[in-house]
């Protein structure tokens, strides 16, 4: 039989509005919506990219 | 480094699910990660060709002093199914088990089909994600907790 999965709402499932949450908690929610606009490979390239910055910058 | 990986894998056969923060971003989620977590099909096939992997990558266990007689093969991933690992193609951590989710075979039918470049893969899905953050219940989860659960309400909106 299938899990039912996540399907309450609001952190461990207190019921509150999860962006609401999220906006209290200081979550920039306008950088979600721009990422939910990309696709799947775009996320994961740019999530390597991220990576390979933070490997390669050095202070001087 | 994970498109990579994940390329990797399924060209090797693996049967694996991304999970975890990679997983997050694949679904949406900001938040930077430089590892990343894969649940394994634990059946014997699988298990040689993932150690076969990991072993051609010089996989060693993450934040042990380097020289100590450790082989990637298939017994050190019977013996230890879950191991946090460096590689010289990126930090991996292998699990057989998703904490609040199950074995492989329940995060496989938790899963969902995802692509990057020509890769199609599996990843955990965005609700069976959000149950092994609120299963694990560190206090590190939290913040990423409450940005999937955002997440999840944002994508029903948009």
């Amino acid at each position: 039989m299938e899990k039912d999965l996540g399907e309450r709402e609001g952190v461990g499932g207190s019921g509150r509005d999860p962006v609401e949450v999220a906006r209290a908690y200081g979550v920039d929610l306008g950088l979600l919506v721009a990422n939910l606009k990309l696709t799947t490979t775009e996320r994961l390239r740019l999530l390597d990219a991220m990576v390979s910055f933070a490997q390669r910058v050095r202070h001087v | 480094m994970f498109e990579k990986i994940i390329a990797a894998l399924v060209a090797a056969g693996v049967r694996f699910v991304v999970v975890g923060g990679v997983a997050g971003v694949a679904h949406g989620s900001v938040r930077l990660t430089n590892d990343i977590d894969i649940c394994y099909d634990a059946a014997a096939d699988n298990v040689r060709a993932l150690a076969a992997l990991l072993a051609e990558w010089d996989a060693y266990l993450r934040g042990v002093d380097p020289g100590l007689p450790f082989a990637m093969d298939e017994r050190a991933l019977r013996t230890t199914p879950t191991m946090t690992l460096t590689t010289r193609m990126g930090n991996i951590d292998v699990l057989d088990s998703v904490a609040g989710v199950g074995s492989y075979a329940e995060v496989s039918a938790a899963s969902e089909p995802c692509v990057v470049g020509d890769t199609q893969f599996r990843v955990l899905s965005l609700p069976a994600l959000i149950t092994a953050k609120r299963a694990a219940g560190r206090p590190k989860d939290l913040a990423h907790l409450i940005e999937l659960e955002a997440l999840a309400k944002l994508k029903t909106q948009t």
